[in-house]
């Protein structure tokens, strides 16, 4: 069992967060090779916390209309013959699949002595931005493409091309900056990290030169930009995370252990190393002085959500006792913990979803969080063959202040 | 389905004399055994097999008759694993029409009192046996206008109920320990509705442990001889241990070597220990715990019907969304362990600890574990994607698979895939279910798994490791 978790209540959850001081953090701004990270180092502990689930019979929040609300996924599926196809799908959350453009293809003969075409590298679609607006990069083998797609209307625009090939794409929570990591096509080795607006213009080049190991299907970067786009971060695997100022061009070494998930105002939310059974902390690092503080232990999965009080952190539990059981809580900044959803043991639930990890999106009202990984069981459209078991949850939305519930799909 | 029910067993390291009564047996054999359909995937049947198969169904096996309906190309038809003549093929399509209409003389006869318990008797022409104590012939104008149109029905008069047998092997249950404690080593154990008898496997028959066992039971215990092979653990074809491991062949009796699957991890099932496998090599469950054996869902190392591991309860095949799994036991006290295969290791290897969500990555070692190599062959996650499987736009499919480079073949399908040896033990990563592009047999894409993390979650298994071990029962 889970701490105070029982079957469909939630009891108190106490949580023990622990400071972690960074030493003297080693900044190298503006430099082209990364300094070396600081080593993290426990030191105090800070005071529990617990609270408990809120009342799931809450009333609707009146302002809540799912029609305006967008939902994005990649669909990347492969068949027993060695094609693969990645297609981005969207639509509403009011239960509309509003379309879906192909985003490439991939046959066995597009893998020469086992290495991957390069296009076939990363998610290739990011989101949701601004008013219900993806990126999208690498359509149709246009290497250099970034486009914009709106997830109402289904239009896309090109926002650049460039001549090297784009591997990933991130942008502020507004849409108004889109940085991205571009790759020489022969040698796969990365060229640099750019800035461009999204209203278009001229690209700028970041004096910070991310490592020269050759992309490969096991090695890619990560890219994240904190909500102001004042700062970026970028990460291979687990490895060292670099944090940039996008004005000075000044970085943080940061190593977290695992990967990070976001910037929570000017901090950097990260995963820790995970134990050997797959879990792992979470802590919040000081994206100036590098100090981390640890404010969740061994967790399964993490997320950070944006709420009228600024970025919040969602956490996910598992039980190591029963299959099924997880419980999903709130965490603030001191590590006390709050539990906004227990899962019903009985039924197979939708986990809490990982941008970082699996390419789906959705426009979420403030304070709201999105539990799934893939919309695709539940989209009823010519094409797709929904498969959804009897004891399977639909993906949902949960109030993090009232605990209700909103049931997603079928998408159709 | 009971219209296949020959015998009863349950619980232990159940063994059944190949005696494929089950039509729908027969008919899966060729199609849910194995790894998904490759290339070269042919089901031609041997002379042996015509002739195992027709002995078993009642039909001229004679060497001229079954070579001259084998030559006959006519007579190979997708629906039966062998040639069969068009008369013969007649016949059991009646057959398959019948079981398919028997459920309500099935449940009806249950409930009368006195049941012993139902069967086909197939060698008999497809007869339908029902057995009951204390004069069977009473029962007849309650069940005649039951009996789907064309069928034989006879009623056998039997000493024991079934409730008697069953209460009988549930008392050997909880006895098996000490019995081999007192040096009856007792392998499988289970009910025959055939022989109105509980049949005991032992590794040491003889006078003085049938003297022993009748006088603890009665002479409604009969033994044979259990795990004729040798014992212990030789290759993956050969290894019901004890203990059962993850990593060896399994099939339903009698699968012919190119059509087994293999058997992953040991796992709790509530109180119970159980095992997994690829769904799509598990796609039937076994009715309920009491169904009868041999049927599709009963399971055996090698297919060896000396090699008992018990029913299919559990399949994701296909209506799960992350996993290709099953679920399958239970296995005693015995075989239960938390151990993986590894080549001229006796004793296998443990499994330290079951991989949580979101615990790999793109780029982790992982390593499958499975028959159709005698070492481990390891490589690297690929890609974290959704697998078609059948239909193009795709109509049967998985969530969440891990596709990585390590090499696989047909057959591997159910294999374990896990971690390298870290501190002594593997970690359990997931249950291998195919490829992405297989060509004659040889996998020449990525090896496909599902997360364990999922199975657990759509199964509601959790694996057996050093810190959390099966006990089994």
């Amino acid at each position: 069992m889970l701490r105070g978790l029982t079957r469909g209540r939630a009891a108190p959850l106490v949580l023990v967060s622990t400071l972690l001081a960074v030493g003297s953090a080693a900044c190298a701004g503006g430099t082209p090779e990364p300094s070396s990270p600081a080593p993290l180092s426990t030191a105090s502990a800070t005071s529990p916390a617990s609270s408990v689930l809120p009342t799931a019979s809450a009333t609707p929040r009146e302002d809540l209309n799912l029609a305006s609300l967008g939902w994005y996924e990649v669909l990347d599926v492969s068949d027993t013959s060695g094609n693969s196809e990645r297609t981005l799908v969207f639509g509403s959350l009011a239960g509309t699949l509003t379309g879906q453009v192909a985003l490439g293809s991939r046959h066995p003969g597009d893998i020469a002595g086992g290495v991957e075409p390069y296009a076939w590298q990363g998610p290739q679609a990011t989101g949701i931005y601004g008013d219900g607006q993806v990126v999208v990069w690498g359509r149709d083998g246009m290497l250099g493409r970034i486009e914009i797609l709106d997830v109402a209307t289904g239009d896309m625009t090109t926002l650049i091309e460039v001549n090297d090939a784009v591997q990933v794409v991130a942008a502020d929570e507004e849409l108004e900056a889109i940085f991205f990591i571009t790759v020489d096509e022969a040698s796969r080795a990365p060229t640099g990290i750019w800035q461009v607006p999204a209203g278009g213009g001229a690209p700028s080049r970041f004096d910070y030169q991310v490592g020269r190991a050759p992309v490969d299907g096991a090695h890619h970067y990560r890219l994240g930009v904190s909500d102001d786009a004042s700062l970026l971060v970028v990460q291979a695997g687990d490895e060292t995370a670099t944090v940039i100022d996008t004005i000075t061009g000044a970085t943080v070494q940061l190593e977290p252990g695992g990967p990070f998930l976001a910037f929570a105002g000017d901090e950097l939310v990260a995963m820790t190393a995970r134990d050997p059974d797959g879990r792992g902390d979470v802590a919040f690092f000081d994206t100036t002085s590098g100090n981390g503080r640890v404010v969740a232990r061994s967790v399964d999965a993490a997320t950070v959500l944006a709420t009228s009080e600024g970025p919040t952190l969602a956490i996910l539990r598992s039980s190591p006792g029963e299959a099924r059981a997880f419980e999903v809580s709130i965490v603030s900044s001191n590590g006390g913990e709050r539990v906004v959803y227990v899962q019903d043991p009985t039924r197979i639930g939708q986990l809490l979803a990982q941008p970082d990890r699996y390419a789906i999106g959705a426009e979420l009202p403030l304070g709201w969080v999105l539990l799934g990984t893939s919309f695709l069981p539940w989209i009823d459209a010519p094409g797709w063959a929904p498969k959804n078991g009897e004891d399977t949850d639909p993906p949902l939305m949960v109030d993090i202040e009232t605990g209700q519930l909103v049931r997603l799909g079928p998408f159709r | 389905m009971l219209g296949c029910l020959t015998t009863t067993y349950r619980e232990g390291i159940p063994v059944r004399r190949l005696v494929p009564i089950c039509l729908s047996l027969v008919l899966a054999l060729g199609v849910q055994v194995g790894e998904l359909r490759a290339a070269d995937d042919q089901s031609d049947a041997t002379f042996a097999e015509s002739v195992a198969f027709r002995q078993n169904f009642g039909l001229a096996a004679d060497p001229a008759t079954v070579r001259a309906v084998n030559g006959d190309p006519a007579n190979r038809r997708a629906e039966f694993p062998v040639p069969l003549a068009p008369a013969e093929f007649a016949e059991m399509s009646r057959r398959i029409a019948m079981e398919d209409q028997m459920a309500a003389l099935e449940v009806a006869s249950e409930k009368l009192p006195g049941f012993a318990g139902h069967w086909i008797d197939q060698p008999a022409g497809g007869v339908i046996r029902i057995a009951f104590v204390g004069g069977a012939e009473r029962h007849r104008p309650a069940l005649a206008a039951l009996v789907p149109p064309g069928a034989q029905l006879a009623l056998v008069d039997v000493k024991y109920t079934l409730a008697d047998l069953e209460g009988v092997d549930a008392r050997i249950r909880s006895d098996v320990d000490a019995l081999i404690a007192q040096g009856i080593n007792v392998g499988h154990y289970y009910v025959d509705v055939t022989r109105n008898k509980v049949v005991v496997g032992v590794r040491n028959p003889g006078d003085a442990v049938d003297a022993a066992l009748t006088a603890l039971y009665g002479d409604v215990v009969v033994t044979e001889i259990s795990n004729p092979a040798p014992t212990g653990c030789t290759s993956r074809e050969n290894c019901i241990g004890p203990p059962l491991r993850a990593g060896i062949s399994g099939a339903p009796a009698g699968t012919a070597l190119a059509y087994r699957c293999s058997i992953a991890f040991l796992v709790h099932k509530n109180a119970a220990t159980q095992w997994l496998t690829a769904g799509h090599c598990a796609q039937t469950v076994a009715p309920s715990t009491t169904s009868p054996c041999p049927a599709s869902y009963c399971w055996y190392h090698a297919g060896n019907s000396s090699w008992g591991i018990g029913k299919i309860y559990g399949t994701c095949w296909p209506s799960c969304n992350y996993s290709d799994a099953a679920r399958a036991g239970n296995i005693n006290t015995t075989y239960a362990s938390h151990k993986v295969y590894q080549s001229g290791n006796a004793n296998g290897v443990s499994v330290t600890v079951q991989q949580g969500y979101n615990a790999d990555d793109i780029g982790d070692y992982v390593c499958l574990n499975a028959r159709k190599a005698e070492a481990w062959r390891c490589g690297y996650i690929q890609s974290i994607a959704t697998m078609c499987y059948e239909g193009d736009p795709c109509t049967l499919w998985f969530l969440e698979q891990r596709f990585a480079n390590y090499a696989s073949q047909y057959g591997d399908s159910g294999g374990a895939v896990h971690s390298a040896i870290i501190t002594s033990g593997v970690r359990a990563y997931g249950v291998h279910s195919g490829c992405t592009n297989l060509v004659n047999g040889v996998c020449q894409g990525y090896g496909v798994y599902s997360h364990i993390y999922r199975i657990g979650q759509e199964l509601g298994v959790s694996v057996c490791t050093v810190t959390n071990p099966c006990s089994g029962g």
